[in-house]
């Protein structure tokens, strides 16, 4: 009886993490971290150390023009400057650095003492940028616009703490704000004086309400998501907090709204208090195989492979690990990729049937129902496949926001968002965590 | 900043057979095949009430219906290869519908060009499946209407059953005596399927439940049946009160004839039906009425081929009523 009524219950649209684990597990030290200088939103480091050179774990060992920096994330010899793929498929200049088993870290070394946020906010943002944790509206990212001209942009007005992923399978931001509840509310006390005149807005799942209402009064509004994924997508969350659409291939950042996790708020804290700088990031593990969805603590820089390892996974039992969410992620062709700023390693064991670009559409309009943005999909796709872009274009495929839920539904199984994305070369990608980098999960 | 060189390749991995792909990783759509075989599996009461009534004679035709096509589609798809594969059921699922609408006697060669004017007029000429502007069955079902009227006969097809019920069709009894007809029926041998029809497009009660099924698959959307309903017995209230001598009360349009056909398998097909919500509605709401208007006002009996292919040619116009798109730039 339970089977029969099964089958007539409406189809989740997106897995979802019933079990998982709330403890963050700390990670060893792989024996090389290689860590890009190339992120999307055309941030672009310049290296300050050279092969051969010793580092210590929280060193800077590149900086941007405008002095961002990112740390080594363990202590060893910078083995080579090479060039990788990063895990959204950018190809980046990168470092390798080599570990020698040194496992202290010294603040001391990096930093002189906590920094007082009221009272000199400029030595407070010149700390942030050396912990490589400079905010959003501190012109992280694109301040490449031109070449030789910063980028200007508008005061920002809406800070966005997203204290859940849009993932349904990434819960490093929930359990971060769950479980550092007293060190958020201290960074968003914080934030004040780095971005005065903004208003701050912090994301929550809604089974938070109970004590996120008492514990972040005053200090933000808190905006409850729910547990799917239709009601998490970012873009959608952001123009309703800030009460005006941000057009897709344009940075928040263009609209006075910053966004940042978090993650980096608590980052942001230690740094500010001198206790550590940026050099370690949460990533949730779920997908086949794993009964209870794991969440890490790793070196930036850490390969796949090392992280897998060290949880007793083998890549051998999988056929597609995918970085980020399986709605927006990226499928690695390689477990050697090194993992940053990246939430979520979703893993794939069975064959997911691939797409069929020989299918018919047959008009059944599940993709144009499903569409937060109300795009016509059932029309565009099928202009989009017979070429006639320019009357696809009169549908708005712009408003696209590449959430994955139309191909996620489509009976046919057409490759429905890469028809979209076909017309929307233009369309910016990997903006949406315009903080040091961008990560679609 | 001066660009690094790129000094090497990335770096082997240790798996060399990881799949790349391309989002999202995870997808619920089952397939071409998997849609049909539901629509078939919501024709199967009907199906099963058909030849339970009939035996071996409807028995005859849905096989018949079946291999014509099912042959026909092949052959079409070995001339002319298109990606409407006859591997996606399809063809199936529209033979099933039109064996609904032919008479229980049709003969070999009447089913014979109805598949072919089916599936290579109806849907290949086209384009195939998603591509077709009328439904594929109903068509095939006009044009042997109106090319062999005497062949499509329902009544004579009955005539050597011996039910106790009136053994005329009911819409056809109506037109010919006015609405005193609507006492030769009882409202629980319309519903059961004791009723003068085609094979087995009578069958309304057996239809609903593969209605519900659908829609509880959510195959299809409540706004279409809905609107038609609602459509059909506003527009019969209307014309019975106004006109009580020549049309019955809206529930023996309800249940005569292929009126639960049509409300569920015929006007949702996915092809020709409109796909926003309120469009859907108003495609409903307008077969109902135009199914209502040609039983009241025209020479046909039973007006379903008509108000599909008519309702049909509105879609396209009707799904122009969208949503705008949330965060578009003005163009």
């Amino acid at each position: 009886m339970q089977g029969l009524l099964n089958i007539f219950r409406k189809k989740t649209l997106v897995p979802q993490l019933t079990n998982f684990d709330p403890e963050i597990r700390q990670i060893a030290d792989p024996d090389h971290v290689t860590i890009p200088l190339d992120y999307p939103g055309k941030v672009r480091y310049k290296p300050t150390v050279k092969p051969g050179d010793q580092v210590y774990k929280g060193q800077v060992i590149a900086k941007s023009r405008i002095g961002n920096c990112v740390c080594a994330s363990i202590s060893g010899t910078v083995k080579e400057m090479t060039s990788i793929w990063t895990a959204q498929s950018f190809h980046s200049p990168a470092i390798v650095i080599e570990n020698d088993g040194n496992q202290s870290s010294s603040p001391e070394k990096i930093f002189d003492g906590p920094v007082d946020v009221q009272g000199d906010p400029e030595a407070a943002m010149a700390r942030l940028r050396t912990a490589g944790v400079a905010p959003p509206w501190s012109l992280s990212g694109r301040e490449y616009e031109k070449d030789g001209e910063l980028a200007q942009l508008p005061p920002v007005k809406t800070i966005v703490i997203t204290g859940i992923r849009q993932e349904t399978t990434i819960l490093t931001s929930q359990l971060l704000l769950e479980q550092n509840a007293d060190k958020v509310a201290d960074g968003l006390k914080r934030i004040v004086y780095l971005a005065p005149d903004a208003k701050i807005c912090l994301t929550a799942p809604e089974d938070s309400r109970s004590w996120a209402e008492a514990k972040f009064q005053g200090l933000a509004e808190v905006e409850y998501l729910p547990e799917n994924y239709l009601g998490r997508i970012e873009r959608e969350v952001i123009s309703r907090i800030h009460g005006q659409r941000i057009p897709n291939r344009e940075s928040y950042r263009f609209h006075g709204i910053a966004v940042l996790d978090v993650e980096y708020l608590i980052a942001m804290v230690d740094a500010l208090d001198g206790v550590a700088p940026l050099t370690q990031k949460c990533l949730t593990i779920s997908g086949s195989n794993i009964d209870r969805a794991i969440t890490v603590r790793f070196p930036l820089g850490s390969s796949i492979k090392h992280v897998l390892a060290s949880q007793g996974l083998d890549i051998s039992s999988y056929t597609r690990p995918v970085v980020g969410g399986p709605m927006m992620g990226f499928a690695q062709y390689s477990d050697t990729t090194p993992l940053t700023y990246n939430n979520g390693l979703f893993l794939i064991a069975e064959d997911v049937t691939p797409f069929d670009s020989m299918a018919p559409c047959i008009n059944c309009g599940r993709c144009t129902r499903i569409c937060p943005v109300d795009i016509q999909v059932h029309m565009v796709n099928r202009m989009i496949e017979y070429g006639q872009l320019d009357s696809a274009r009169t549908l708005h495929p712009d408003a696209c926001h590449e959430c994955g839920l139309c191909a996620n539904v489509c009976p046919a199984e057409r490759p429905i968002v890469q028809l979209l994305h076909f017309c929307n070369h233009e369309m910016v990608h990997g903006e949406r965590y315009n903080w040091i980098t961008g990560d679609n999960s | 900043m001066k660009e690094l060189p790129i000094v090497n390749m990335p770096p082997t991995p240790s798996k060399p057979m990881l799949d790349v792909a391309v989002g999202p990783h995870y997808r619920i759509g089952t397939g071409l095949a998997a849609i049909y075989q539901r629509w078939i599996i919501a024709l199967i009461p009907a199906i099963g009430a058909s030849l339970y009534f009939f035996g071996p004679a409807s028995l005859r035709i849905f096989c018949l219906c079946i291999s014509f096509s099912l042959a026909i589609d092949f052959i079409a798809e070995k001339i002319a290869p298109s990606r409407d594969l006859t591997s996606n059921w399809s063809s199936i699922s529209l033979a099933l519908l039109l064996a609904f609408m032919l008479p229980i006697n049709a003969p070999v060669w009447l089913i014979f060009l109805g598949c072919f004017f089916m599936v290579i007029i109806g849907k290949k000429f086209f384009g195939g499946v998603g591509a077709y502007p009328a439904q594929p069955a109903i068509f095939a079902v006009a044009i042997l209407q109106l090319s062999w009227p005497t062949r499509m006969d329902n009544t004579g097809a009955l005539h050597a059953f011996d039910w106790p019920v009136t053994m005329i069709e009911p819409l056809r009894l109506l037109k010919s005596m006015g609405a005193s007809a609507e006492s030769q029926y009882h409202w629980v041998d319309l519903l059961l399927g004791r009723q003068v029809a085609g094979t087995a497009d009578g069958m309304v009660l057996f239809i609903l439940l593969g209605g519900v099924f659908l829609l509880l698959m959510r195959e299809i959307q409540w706004q279409l049946p809905l609107g038609f309903i609602l459509g059909l017995l506003v527009t019969a209230t209307i014309l019975h009160t106004t006109n009580p001598e020549t049309i019955a009360s809206p529930m023996f349009y309800l249940l005569s004839g292929g009126t639960m056909f049509m409300a569920f398998f015929l006007i949702t097909d996915n092809t020709i039906s409109p796909v926003n919500k309120l469009p859907q509605f108003l495609y409903g709401l307008l077969a109902g009425v135009l199914l209502m208007l040609i039983r009241g006002y025209s020479k046909h009996a039973d007006g379903i081929i008509y108000a599909v292919l008519l309702a049909n040619l509105c879609s396209p116009l009707l799904d122009m009523i969208k949503p705008k798109v949330k965060g578009a730039k003005d163009v």
